[in-house]
């Protein structure tokens, strides 16, 4: 199948700041794809450029097969929301979401029956009368929603439609947005900077920095197989362990040996090995058995468990590395800043890469 | 880097409503061209010409230079508005720091009356001195000995008519400031003088330093209050008007006109400057500044304020109470005899008719460019070198001199191979003209409207393959109606205030009000000049209520969608 858009070597340039360094993506029809980075990354920009909105310097923008590169926003198929929203203030509810329907040449009826259904849709039926001021962030977002979706577009774009909410109304409407996007089966590309986010909505998750693609991959690849050390580092929590290259496939800290995919790597090489804190077991130093000893620096209770900061022996320079324990593995472990332990690294879950 | 495809192949293909906003630009910057540029440029040249229109290089100005009489009249401007300037921003200050940051009573009288001189002509004030301390003036006394007719009188009638504009911009400075950083500054126990140091003072000098620039330019430049009072006091506006009218010496008449631009550019350059500095001193989301108790404060400042309200009314009540005095002072009697101007000037009525007519084309056709034209300079894109051309020719005006503009119009328009000449003499040059002078106040006034919406409205209606031109009259002009409404008053009334563009634009036909009280006091009728500016006041006092009204049921009507932190 054709890809819904297909990006072709897509580069931009402010002045001398290079906001899109030449990228390749083709998206998938149907899927939700997040475009996740740091700011400044060039996640909006590569939005703007496929709304049109902003003109790339070198590339190309396919959509539905058809080379939209040259044609000026209005010409171009998607519906759009803003960070802002941008609701216009003075029209009703009503007259936002229909602002796009009066030059289809729908009829009057037509055109009142659409928007009716479209604040079904959003859950905000009678509330066309309205006037943005009077709606809360989140109603505010989900009308916006409902104006770009209102003339039926196959891409839907989504510009840190959230990032301008409250940290609870930001979870409920993430999952609106998905269950919406599933029923409608529309492309939706959603533009953010919030790796949870990304990870909770996504079908496919377009990691960027400086300009360039670091990994495109469903959430879990993403989060499990960073390809990068700046994926790594940037999608969920991560600790980074000096080791040593220690043969095919392995390497080795203090002379704990940790398997590890060492692909290119040279034996001896120094390498940093990346372990998410829930892939580390902490036990107490009396329990038999091979692992890093050290000591509780700080424990920080979570509500579902305790996230603990260890400093290794021997390395009083380095920063504590996080170790998650369930709520219920605690009265076990008997630990309290101070407490002399063990960390040892789960099979299998460490990932090498070169020193920094 | 990859992709191989040429830069110009990737042009986007530019939609129609950018092409029609391009063509805005042009138009508007068509008008800066026609209507600025070449006219100054014009006059540049004519400095530089004799009698016959011979290249004659430097030696007008070296024939000015040495002619005592004429640059004398340089020191004189000079004294004047330093002497004025040096009045006006104190009592400015003390005025609008009782505004802004005192709990006295009747702040909003204070401030209503403040802005009375914005009604009048500017000779309304000097007008209003005659009658007072004139040779037969019924408090002559109070300036033992000293005669009205010159640099007193001059000062004097500058105050009330620059007073305004000052306390404005004092009262925006000092309206900037925020609460936070004062409670921040008491709890940090900071002394009260380190409160003024470290806060007041650095939020304060640049609007003060702009306030001194602004009115020592307005000064320097006025011709309405010399040519009434300055009796055989000559300045430079005074000089022009004396070179052209009385003496048809263009040529002289630009050389004073290229000098009275100098201090113009310089304030104009200087005040660039400080709101550049002052960006910096301003965040983003301040919390107003709420001033505490203080009765003894608040009981100066009252008294302070009713005298200079005091002072406000007495000069624009002498002036209307003198107009309907039927003989001053022989026969004290109140009548509407000045108001029959037929006695007095063959044209009668006509001046104040034109005026009105005048100032409604001034408000309607300048209402709609400046809005249109902010509108277009903001929303068009990639047309970068001509859009910042523009938006810099669109501040231009502020660095010109209403005098200097129209000597330029009639140097530039009167020139036989101009295709525009039959402009001249019209009401709509007339016009055009006043709408060039007052345009950046304008312009400012609509850029700053349109930078509160929201930036990405167009975004949203090109998304939606709505028109932008339907997105402008729908949403963008509905939003801005108090912004636009505000540029319209504000034209109406320059229009019909305005003496300094007119002076030299006016055919026989066409002499509106502001000019007519010229001629009219020129030809000794001190009485009916009185009359006549009365009429004027009474015209924008009409328009101003009207203005004020409408204004309000715009925002009642806007309350249904505006946010009530908005209103």
């Amino acid at each position: 199948m054709d890809p819904a858009v297909r990006i072709e070597g897509v580069v931009k340039r402010f002045g001398a700041f290079t906001a899109l360094d030449g990228i390749d993506l083709d998206i998938r029809a149907g899927e939700l794809i997040c475009f996740l980075g740091p700011s400044g990354c060039g996640k909006t920009t590569l939005l703007r450029v496929i709304a049109g909105l902003e003109q790339q310097d070198a590339g190309r923008i396919h959509q539905g097969g058809r080379d939209v590169s040259r044609l000026p926003t209005s010409e171009r198929d998607f519906g759009i929301v803003f960070q802002s929203y941008a609701l216009f203030p003075n029209l009703s509810v009503a007259e936002n979401i229909g602002y796009g329907l009066v030059n289809l040449g729908a009829s009057r009826a037509a055109r009142i029956s659409r928007v009716e259904e479209l604040l079904d849709l959003i859950g905000l039926p009678g509330s066309g009368r309205k006037y943005p001021a009077q709606l809360s962030g989140g109603q505010q977002q989900r009308v916006a929603l409902a104006r770009a979706l209102a003339t039926s577009p196959s891409l839907l774009l989504l510009d840190e439609p959230l990032s301008a909410l409250d940290a609870r109304v930001r979870l409920h409407l993430r999952g609106e947005i998905r269950a919406l996007q599933r029923r409608l089966g529309v492309t939706t590309i959603l533009v953010t900077h919030d790796q949870e986010e990304a990870l909770t909505i996504a079908d496919r998750i377009v990691v960027m920095n400086h300009g360039c693609i670091e990994q495109v991959g469903a959430p879990e690849e993403v989060y499990a197989s960073p390809r990068t050390r700046f994926v790594a580092e940037f999608v969920g929590t991560m600790n980074f362990l000096r080791a040593r290259v220690s043969g095919p496939g392995r390497c080795a800290i203090d002379g704990l040996e940790i398997p590890c995919a060492t692909d290119g790597l040279a034996q001896d090489a120094e390498i940093d090995l990346a372990i998410r804190p829930e892939d580390i077991r902490v036990v107490p130093d009396a329990e038999p058995g091979p692992g890093l000893a050290g000591e509780v620096a700080a424990l920080e209770f979570l509500g579902a468990g305790f996230r603990a900061a260890i400093r290794l022996d021997g390395a009083p320079d380095r920063a504590a590395i996080l170790c998650d324990l369930a709520r219920h593995e605690m009265p076990a472990r008997r630990l309290v800043p101070g407490s002399r332990c063990r960390v040892v690294p789960g099979p299998a879950a460490a990932r090498a890469f070169p020193c920094a | 880097m990859s992709g191989g495809n040429g830069t110009a192949s990737m042009r986007q293909r530019l939609p129609a409503d950018q092409w029609a906003l391009r063509g805005l630009v042009l138009a508007l910057l068509g008008l800066f061209v026609a209507f600025l540029a070449l006219p100054l440029a014009a006059m540049l040249r004519k400095s530089f010409e004799d009698r016959d229109g011979a290249f004659v290089g430097l030696a007008n100005y070296a024939a000015y230079f040495s002619t005592p009489s004429l640059s004398i009249s340089l020191w004189n401007s000079i004294l004047v508005a330093g002497v004025t300037t040096a009045i006006v921003v104190p009592l400015a200050l003390a005025y609008a720091f009782a505004l802004t940051r005192s709990r006295m009573p009747g702040q909003a009288a204070f401030r209503a009356i403040v802005m009375v001189p914005v009604l009048a002509p500017s000779l309304l004030p000097a007008i209003a001195l005659v009658y007072l301390f004139g040779n037969q003036g019924m408090a002559r006394w109070a300036l033992f000995g000293h005669s009205i007719y010159g640099p007193i009188g001059i000062v004097v009638a500058q105050v009330f008519f620059n007073l305004p504009q000052a306390v404005m911009l004092l009262v925006a400075t000092l309206s900037m400031a925020d609460q936070r950083l004062y409670e921040s500054a008491a709890a940090l126990k900071a002394p009260r003088w380190r409160v003024w140091t470290t806060i007041t003072w650095p939020e304060l000098r640049f609007g003060l330093a702009s306030c001194a620039l602004v009115t020592f330019v307005k000064v320097i430049t006025d011709f309405g209050s010399a040519i009434v009072i300055g009796g055989g006091y000559n300045v430079l506006a005074t000089d022009i008007y004396k070179q052209v009218v009385g003496q048809l010496d263009f040529g002289m008449g630009a050389v004073i006109g290229v000098v009275l631009m100098v201090p113009a550019i310089v304030a104009f350059l200087g005040n660039q400057a400080i709101q550049r500095r002052q960006q910096a001193v301003l965040t983003a989301r301040s919390v107003p500044y709420a001033p505490g108790r203080s009765p003894g404060r608040d009981a100066g400042l009252f008294v302070f304020c009713a005298f200079v309200a005091t002072f406000m009314l007495l000069i624009l009540g002498v002036a209307a109470w003198g107009s309907f005095v039927t003989y001053w002072p022989y026969n004290l009697s109140l009548s509407l005899r000045n108001y029959d101007f037929a006695n007095f000037d063959p044209s009668g009525w006509q001046p104040f008719a034109n005026a009105i007519r005048m100032a409604a084309m001034t408000a309607a056709i300048g209402t709609v460019v400046v809005f249109a034209g902010a509108y277009a300079l903001e929303k068009a894109r990639d047309f970068g070198a001509i859009t910042s051309l523009t938006a810099t020719l669109a501040m231009m005006p502020l660095a010109v001199p209403g005098l200097v503009l129209g000597l330029s119009y009639v140097i530039f328009f009167n020139a036989r191979a101009n295709p525009l000449e039959p402009l001249l003499g019209t009401l709509l040059l007339m016009a055009i003209g006043t709408l060039v002078h007052y345009y950046t106040v304008c312009h400012l006034t609509a850029v700053a409207a349109l930078k509160q919406l929201d930036r990405e409205f167009e975004s949203v209606s090109e998304s939606l393959k709505v028109s932008l031109f339907r997105t402008f009259l729908r949403v963008t002009a509905p939003i801005c109606m108090p912004a636009i409404l505000e540029i319209a008053s504000f034209l109406f009334l320059a229009a019909m205030a305005s003496v300094s563009v007119l002076i030299f634009i006016y055919a026989p036909g066409t002499r509106v009000a502001s000019v007519a009280v010229v001629n009219i006091n020129d030809a000794g009728f001190t009485a009916a000049a009185a009359a006549m500016a009365t009429c004027i006041v009474l015209c924008c006092a009409t328009f101003k209520v009207a203005h004020g009204v409408v204004a309000h049921v715009v925002s009642l009507r806007a309350g249904a969608w505006r946010r009530r932190d908005q209103a």
